[in-house]
């Protein structure tokens, strides 16, 4: 049995040829020239250039994210703990957003023959297989996953000295990235493989509209927010308050909202338990046993990948 | 232990061909001697030229050779080859043939389907028939030619004989000298 570095070193060409024939697929396999293929190929030695901007995207986010979130915990009026439990649930929403539509894409290529086939035929195991794929796979979110867990950790501690609030931002992040990547992964699986095939040039123009309208609503979201934060954030909180009890207490068990008002809850402890502090309690807990599933999910479809 | 050259190729296109050879040597563990062996086997199926083009735009048949080649450079004993000269150029096949019968001759095993009889017949010491997914007969090509009509000289004709398809080709060729005479 080979190390895991071995088995994440060896990952790194299977990585390489997902990007290579995601990126044919979205320009069309047929028209393209031996020359093109050619040049691809030398452009793919720098897919390293594109993880440092998804790098800097994701810093962009946990700068901007720490920087509202202090300018929020100095405000007071008794309306502070919805407004950080609506802004912490904004931002994991945003962030599980960007690595769904980041990684979308490729993850349909990864149950491909092209890309199982060459390894499935050397001198493997059918578990260091698994784990190859399964590398590969994560591979596709390393930068963003890793660097935006870090950041959202160092920056937000950093920026609002408050460490008990960037630590459970950081795991509220690893929760909704553990269910998104097994969405992805379902997805994939389930409907995207047929996308994978060259003659079916309708299903990939559908793909191609799904992969520029999410990287459209990135950039959106990225000037939304910040915008709509500073001037519609009060409002937003008003129209919550004023909801029916009932209603308040069904959006609170609504991931990511059921854990963000569960940390916003924790931060402002002296303002005593509520109601929807038990409900936002019950159902994180809930949803963390969610992301446990997701992972065995994610895991056991990796193991099966030989069947 | 294994080497196995798949019908229907699938190598990884963005990798170049010494790419890919060195990726392969490195899953296997293995190191420095093998490339010497690569060298002699690139040069042997004519490939040089080729030697630092991404896969995806070589043919069908230099992938062909480039996936023989990756079966070869860990010396396994045993070859399990899926019809594994389709594609090859006359050459390229000749030179294949040659490799799997020193491969034979320094002890190797290859387990091999085709549907080329004189490649089955020139280098199999055991032949199976397989006809519509049923073993009809297996042998020595002697044991073969004892089960149909002794005059049966070649393994085609042993396998027309054993799969009852002689009559029916017979049969075929009245009627296309009829129609086209």
């Amino acid at each position: 049995m080979r190390g895991l570095r071995e088995l994440w070193k060896i990952s790194e060409k299977v990585y390489r040829e997902i990007v290579f024939r995601s990126t044919l697929y979205q320009r069309g396999i047929t028209s393209i020239q031996a020359k093109d293929i050619e040049k691809l190929s030398k452009q793919l030695k720098y897919t390293g250039m594109y993880k440092i901007l998804m790098l800097i995207m994701s810093a962009f986010y946990a700068l901007f994210g720490s920087l509202t979130l202090q300018d929020l915990l100095t405000k007071s009026g008794g309306t502070e703990l919805v407004q950080v439990a609506f802004f912490i649930a904004a931002y994991i929403l945003m962030n599980g957003f960007i690595l769904f539509f980041l990684g979308i894409v490729q993850s349909s290529m990864i149950f491909t023959p092209e890309i199982y086939y060459p390894i499935s035929i050397l001198d493997l195991s059918w578990e260091e297989l698994s784990r190859i794929m399964l590398f590969a796979y994560l591979r596709i979110f390393d930068v963003y996953l890793i660097g935006s867990i870090a950041l959202t950790l160092a920056l937000f501690g950093f920026i609002t000295k408050n460490v008990i609030l960037s630590i459970l931002t950081a795991l509220g992040l690893s929760i909704t990235y553990m269910i998104t990547l097994w969405i992805i992964l379902y997805l994939a699986k389930t409907y995207l493989y047929k996308f994978a095939s060259p003659e079916l040039s309708a299903s990939r123009l559908i793909i191609k509209i799904i992969a520029v309208l999410g990287y459209a609503l990135i950039f959106a979201v990225a000037y939304l927010i910040p915008t709509s934060l500073i001037n519609y954030l009060p409002g937003i909180i008003d129209t919550f308050l004023a909801l029916d009890p009932v209603i308040k207490h069904i959006l609170i068990v609504v991931p990511p909202l059921n854990y963000a008002y569960f940390t916003a809850q924790i931060i402002y402890l002296d303002q005593g338990f509520s109601s929807e502090f038990i409900v936002a309690t019950v159902s994180t807990a809930l949803y963390m046993g969610l992301s446990m599933i997701a992972l065995r999910k994610t895991l056991s479809i990796f193991k099966k990948i030989n069947h | 232990m294994v080497g196995y050259v798949p019908e229907e190729v699938y190598l990884y296109d963005s990798l170049t061909v010494r790419e890919f050879f060195e990726f392969v040597a490195s899953v296997r563990g293995q190191t420095g001697n093998v490339l010497g062996l690569v060298e002699t086997l690139v040069k042997s199926f004519e490939i040089e030229d080729y030697y630092d083009y991404p896969i995806a735009t070589l043919s069908q048949g230099t992938k062909q050779k480039v996936a023989i080649i990756a079966t070869l450079m860990h010396r396994p004993p045993i070859l399990v080859l899926d019809e594994p000269i389709k594609g090859l150029d006359a050459r390229s096949a000749r030179i294949f043939k040659e490799i799997m019968q020193l491969h034979i001759q320094n002890g190797g095993a290859i387990i091999f389907s085709t549907h080329i009889m004189d490649l089955a017949e020139n280098i199999c010491t055991r032949i199976g028939i397989i006809h519509k997914g049923r073993i009809l007969a297996e042998g020595t090509m002697q044991d073969l030619k004892k089960m149909v009509d002794e005059s049966a000289g070649t393994l085609e004709e042993v396998f027309l004989e054993l799969t009852r398809e002689k009559e029916e080709i017979a049969h075929i060729v009245e009627e296309l000298k009829r129609g086209l005479l």
